[in-house]
């Protein structure tokens, strides 16, 4: 009998912004515990929240290009449970009228394209941060309070691979867009997976694995539940998959029950009284979806469809916005679609992970990159010489042209390479001999002798077209 | 809706705290006074297609807050009111279970 997973995600992503999504407090990651908190965070008497206009301005843009329906008024509800790291005793989120409803995004997998239905994207504030250490748990309000946006799927994912292929678009669809650093490793974004398997296309039961907080981790977390989920339909034990709420044990590879449908929380959900209803401005709307920059996805067809590039070539060069815009600035000031990739991807890049830094830590600008590229192009340095001016002007961070000479010019003159060229076969009686005799490999050698007596600076392909004429007269 | 006993219980335990006898009737009979004035709000005819209320008052426009001016407590502030804490954090039982 073969089973069909579907999955839903829910993802949620920390916001770039100032300060907080409804208090003054900074929005900022710090290793040190409660220092970035306001009153309000802390739920002391008498706070009132006041919505960021910013978390606005960012929560629309996302819904924007998430194709979501926007709703004329905003406004948010609370959701009422007791823990620890929320002090009010409630969060705000927004359950009734969400910033985007009904959308979708096609997100590139591989080669080919993926459509994903979006049943929503809403604005809510973050809780606190507890660390459980035996039997006491320590509280940093640091975090409370930070703009979350939390997007939520349609069960429209029938593999792990699509999942992660949508994962890591939309990190990387928020890090171009400036809504979010979504730094998994700092902890911004964390998803609940929600599966449930089936042998034709009726949804069978849904289980929800909930913050699961790396996304080789929720390739494993759909792993171990299929496989959890399957055992029991096929002992006959399938009365036992009940909706449920579990949590992934990393120590163990499983998931692990933590209540039940007649367990579950009662929120209490209510319109949040102390936030006005917000109408939003259709002129505003406008002028935030005309400020969106252009999404991967775009770039990547521009890329291989426009620029001809391979598909592992536009990846590289989209994984990051700064690369990928300045590759764009490259091809701006007129160099070739292709040669550009082949300098950021190899030399410029290369030099970034060899040395740790990023694009925004080089000097090099794109006009001086095209300044020697157009050197090479003209015959006046080769390729190799190019590429040691490059790396200099990198290392030193100063102008490249600092480090080309008149003695680096190529010999591309052709009586003065006949006659270097003519020289080197006078004392090459031998391997002439051999190479004539079919040993043709020597032209190599024939090669590196006139390059070692340039100092590498004679015209490669002038000499090559030199060599064979004299070597097959 | 009928209020019970067993209700007030049931909801005091699903907010972590219990209620003595003496403190479910005072609950009781504020909820019954509750489902006297719903009731009164159930016995008006025809609402299907009133829209329901959110806010009280129809704001169009509201400024939101500009994403500049910030204010922050110190940390002594933020850990003065805790019963236990470290230089860093506020410190409760363990609030989670295996």
């Amino acid at each position: 009998m073969s089973l069909i997973p579907t999955i839903g995600i829910e993802m949620h992503c920390e916001m770039k912004s100032h300060t907080k999504v409804f208090s003054l407090a900074r929005n900022t990651y710090s290793e040190e515990g409660n220092i970035h908190v306001s009153p309000l965070d802390i739920a002391l008497p008498g706070t009132l929240p006041v919505l960021n206009k910013e978390c606005v301005r960012k929560a629309i843009m996302a819904a924007s290009l998430l194709h979501c329906e926007i709703p004329k008024y905003l406004y948010f509800d609370r959701k009422n449970y007791y823990y620890p790291d929320l002090p009010k005793g409630y969060q705000i989120t927004q359950s009734h009228a969400p910033i985007g409803v009904n959308g979708k995004i096609v997100v590139p997998k591989k080669e080919e394209e993926l459509e994903v239905l979006i049943h929503d994207i809403h604005l809510e504030e973050d809780t606190a941060q507890i660390e459980h250490i035996k039997d006491l748990s320590y509280i940093n309000y640091n975090r409370a309070g930070v703009p979350l946006l939390e997007l939520v799927t349609e069960p429209c994912f029938h593999s792990k691979e699509d999942v992660i292929a949508f994962l890591e678009y939309m990190r990387r669809v928020y890090q171009y867009t400036d809504i979010s650093d979504a730094d998994v490793m700092k902890g911004q974004v964390r998803c609940d997976v929600n599966i449930s398997l089936s042998e034709d296309d009726t949804l069978g039961t849904k289980v929800e694995i909930k913050g699961v907080n790396s996304f080789s981790n929720i390739a494993l977390v759909i792993d171990a539940e299929i496989k959890r989920q399957e055992e029991l339909i096929h002992s006959g034990r399938q009365d036992e998959i009940i909706q449920e709420t579990r949590r992934w044990d990393e120590a163990t590879g499983t998931t692990k029950r933590m209540r039940n449908k007649a367990d579950a929380v009662d929120y209490k959900y209510f319109v949040e009284p102390n936030i006005p209803k917000i109408c939003l401005d259709s002129d505003w709307i406008l002028s935030i979806q005309k400020s969106i920059p252009v999404l991967p996805m775009e770039r990547l067809k521009k890329y291989t469809k426009e620029y001809g590039l391979s598909y592992v070539d536009a990846n590289t060069l989209l994984k990051e916005k700064a690369i990928s815009d300045y590759y764009d600035e490259c091809v701006d000031t007129s160099i070739d679609p292709k040669v550009a990739c082949n300098w950021v991807t190899t030399v410029i890049l290369g030099f970034l992970n060899k040395e740790y830094k990023t694009i925004s830590d080089i000097s090099l600008m794109p006009k001086q990159l095209k300044m020697v590229i157009d050197k090479v192009s003209g015959g006046v340095i080769s390729s190799k010489q190019a590429k040691e001016v490059i790396l200099k002007s990198l290392e030193s961070s100063c102008d490249p042209s600092e480090f080309l000479s008149d003695d680096m010019a190529q010999i591309s003159d052709e009586d003065t390479l006949i006659k270097i060229v003519d020289a080197i076969l006078e004392k090459s009686e031998n391997q002439i001999q051999a190479y004539r005799a079919g040993k043709t490999n020597l032209f190599g050698y024939f090669v590196g002798q006139v390059m070692k007596e340039t100092n590498g600076k004679a015209n490669p392909v002038k000499t090559k077209k030199l060599l064979e004429k004299r070597l097959n007269q | 809706m009928n209020f019970t006993k067993d209700l007030i219980d049931d909801l005091a335990s699903k907010l972590l705290f219990e209620l003595s006898d003496e403190e479910n009737k005072m609950v009781l009979d504020e909820f019954e006074e509750i489902e006297r004035n719903m009731n009164l709000i159930n016995d008006i005819g025809d609402i299907c297609k009133i829209e329901p209320l959110t806010h009280p008052f129809p704001l169009e426009s509201t400024v939101l807050r500009e994403d500049d001016e910030v204010f922050e407590l110190r940390q002594e502030e933020v850990l003065q009111n805790a019963q236990d804490k470290n230089l860093t954090s506020v410190i409760v039982p363990k609030v989670v279970g295996e």
